[in-house]
């Protein structure tokens, strides 16, 4: 065994207020250690989520074609619902199959993301309680999966629009895919909370599911909700609002009214990302053991 | 820097017996730190027990320990601790230096992943960077011996194959400290000598140890201190040997449910009770008053060491005067027979004392009733007496051999004496 890979460990001391490591002191500590368990996990971080990744599809017959699939089957669903004059579409200056498909891609980042994180600590609980290892690793890997379905989706989308031949504002098409940073941090500040809550009670597994179906009817993702109704007034309260119809304006005009909401809501993001990573990080030690 | 491996400051840890519970305190728990409320965790809540209770104990580097207890004691708890798993929840644990840990081999692993995926993932999972698993990745397949499989994903391993890989991928992992829970008992006898070559090695490259293990025997091998832990709370701590014995002789102190006598002979506390006694198998010419046995100083007790000089003594009255085989096994609590012999003797007519004599006594840690019948010594079918009695302790004792004369596990032919009472 070569010698010379071994680098020389700090000391850590265990109390009951966490993990203190020798050498990191003064303002700050608790965010220097949060951002040195962060790159010091980079790699478990992409090891875990190509784990994830591969194992999904795995003793599969169609495989990775459900990530095709499913939004396929999403937006001829809601193209039907549509021809049948259940949504008021007037408004809407781009055809409405690619409408959805924009609605759906932006939403189910969201919503495969949240889900994994929800899921992804008690997934690992026999792990948890053998192993030391960062675990912010498992609630990042498992948000990442959000992307692998994106990738899919803009790739069905730019297929789309060839195929209905729409010209979209690829300025905006390109600063879209900027918004998705807010919204990532967004979903998983959300994402450390719900791993943790999950930990202690299972029934967040549940409330997270029903909630995201019902967030998806509520927000205006896959139809236009009249702005003066009551769930319109609603709705400007709602991140995903924001983060989903945002990118999606500026993909149809490249401007979008709702640049200030958008602007407020990704610097919250931001801070709530911050708030709930630290929170996740103090907390992490005094979860493990009622996993 | 210190020469401490590890330092253990009144560590306490406590635990939730109810689910209902569990949660209640964790969403408490979780809100105090999120308004970083500093709450009082040294006491107890409703329905929370120690599992560990005010641990003090220092382990110097390149020190091997082993950590012994029934089980419920609190070892894991301990090494989990340690580990950096768990919190305390009061008190202070230091710990200087790459800690491995082989809480459970394999913990890690995906069932759907392949073998190779595997060490990957589980590799990282336990602190090895990818350019280190890529360097080292034959030398793992080839001690886990599973190169065949290598591409198969591990939901159709067999456990061995499981643990043997799972153990590979950590034996790379270069600690300084490495942490080992009961996980030796598993894989096949070369492959759990392959694993404690390893461990040797390690050792001899100054790793320091710390084993949960109920192998005595693998213990002393390995470890030169032992701590000794009985419901959370750290009974001995200094040389293996003492806290092996510590262990032993608590868990000999357990009440066995002894069975019921409805022959009780002599009521003197000192001699052994009869456990059994076949009516109408002996022809009862010799009568057994009592069975005793003596220590070194021909003290009576029922408690050994395995290297205690033991005699057992039994007075009998006899209607006869016979040669005869005087038969005496010791049987454990599993009713196997460990240690027997029999000797020829003359008996006479009257009340005599027999005296057979174990310099020493040899047999090792465990719970013993002692089997007596005396035959005639022309015919082995009908003895004269028969019959169980017991119990007695023996702990198996770290004491000054003298070669030749007590040899460790090396069978002495007990001495007899008859003596004639009036």
């Amino acid at each position: 065994m070569t010698e010379n890979s071994i680098k020389q460990i700090p000391a850590h001391i265990y109390s009951p207020q966490g993990v203190q490591v020798g050498g990191i002191s003064g303002r700050f500590i608790t965010d220097k250690l949060m951002l040195g368990e962060l790159i010091g996990a980079r790699e478990l971080i992409i090891r875990l989520f190509i784990r994830d990744f591969s194992a999904k599809y795995k003793q599969s017959v169609l495989g990775m074609l459900w990530a095709v699939l499913l939004p396929l089957i999403t937006v001829t669903i809601f193209v039907f619902i549509n021809h049948a004059g259940v949504f008021n579409t007037k408004n809407i200056n781009m055809p409405y199959p690619l409408y959805v498909l924009i609605g759906t891609t932006f939403f189910n980042f969201f919503n495969a993301g949240i889900v994994a994180c929800t899921n992804s600590i008690i997934q690992a609980s026999q792990m948890l309680t053998k192993i030391n290892f960062p675990k912010i690793t498992l609630v990042i890997s498992a948000a990442m999966q959000g992307f692998v379905d994106f990738a899919v989706r803009i790739i069905l989308l730019m297929i789309a629009f060839v195929i209905f031949s729409y010209k979209p504002n690829y300025m905006g098409l390109a600063l879209s895919l900027l918004c998705l940073i807010p919204y990532f941090l967004f979903m998983l500040g959300l994402g450390f909370m719900l791993a943790l809550l999950t930990g202690i009670m299972r029934d967040i597994m549940t409330i997270v599911n029903f909630g995201c179906m019902g967030l998806m009817m509520l927000s205006p993702i896959l139809y236009p909700i009249e702005q003066d109704s009551l769930l319109g007034k609603l709705n400007r309260f709602n991140p995903i609002n924001y983060f989903v119809n945002f990118p999606r304006d500026i993909i149809m005009d490249g401007k979008s009214d709702l640049l200030i909401g958008f602007t407020i809501m990704s610097v919250s993001s931001l801070i709530f990302f911050y708030i709930c990573w630290r929170f996740f990080y103090l907390a992490q030690t005094k979860i493990t053991e009622r996993v | 820097m210190t020469d401490y491996a590890m330092r253990v400051n009144n560590v306490s840890k406590k635990f939730c017996k109810r689910l209902r519970y569990t949660m209640l305190y964790g969403a408490l728990d979780l809100t105090s730190t999120f308004f970083n409320v500093h709450q009082n965790f040294n006491r107890l809540r409703t329905g929370e027990f120690w599992a560990l209770k005010d641990i003090d104990f220092e382990v110097k580097k390149g020190e091997a320990v082993g950590l012994i207890g029934a089980n419920g004691a609190g070892k894991s708890t301990m090494l989990k601790l340690l580990n950096g798993i768990y919190m305390p929840d009061n008190g202070e644990i230091e710990v200087y230096g790459r800690v491995g840990a082989l809480i459970q081999v394999g913990a890690g692993f995906h069932p759907m992943l392949t073998g190779r995926e595997n060490i990957y993932v589980n590799g990282e999972i336990l602190g090895m960077k990818k350019k280190f698993i890529d360097k080292h990745f034959d030398e793992i397949v080839d001690f886990s011996g599973i190169e065949d499989f290598i591409d198969t994903p591990v939901k159709h391993y067999s456990s061995g194959m499981f643990v043997r890989l799972g153990f590979a991928v950590v034996a790379f992992c270069q600690p300084e400290i490495l942490l080992v829970d009961e996980v030796l008992a598993v894989g096949d006898t070369k492959f759990r000598r392959k694993c404690l070559e390893h461990l040797s090695k390690l050792q001899k490259q100054g790793v320091t140890f710390i084993i949960v293990s109920h192998n005595m025997q693998m213990l002393e091998g390995i470890a030169l201190k032992g701590i000794f832990f009985d419901k959370g709370n750290l009974i001995h701590y200094g040389n293996i040997q003492d806290a092996i014995s510590e262990y032993e002789t608590l868990m000999l102190s357990q009440k066995i449910a002894e069975e019921i006598t409805n022959f009780n002979i002599n009521a003197s506390s000192d001699s052994l009770k009869i456990i059994n006694k076949w009516d109408g198998y002996s022809t009862d010419e010799i009568e057994i008053k009592y069975i005793k046995l003596k220590g070194q100083n021909n003290e009576y007790k029922k408690k050994f060491c395995s290297s205690d000089t033991v005699t057992i003594e039994a007075v009998i009255d006899s209607e006869i005067s016979d040669t005869v085989n005087i038969r005496a096994f010791f049987r454990n609590i599993e009713n196997v027979t460990c240690l027997g012999t029999d000797k020829i003797c003359d008996i006479t007519k009257g009340r005599q004392k027999i005296e057979l004599i174990f310099n020493p006594i040899q047999i090792t840690t465990g719970r013993y009733k002692l089997v007596f019948h005396i035959y005639p010594a022309s015919s082995m079918t009908t003895p004269y007496t028969n019959g169980h009695y017991g119990y007695f302790d023996v702990i198996k004792q770290g004491s000054s051999y003298e070669p030749g004369k007590n040899a460790p596990y090396c069978w002495i032919d007990p001495q007899i004496k008859i003596t004639k009472l009036t």
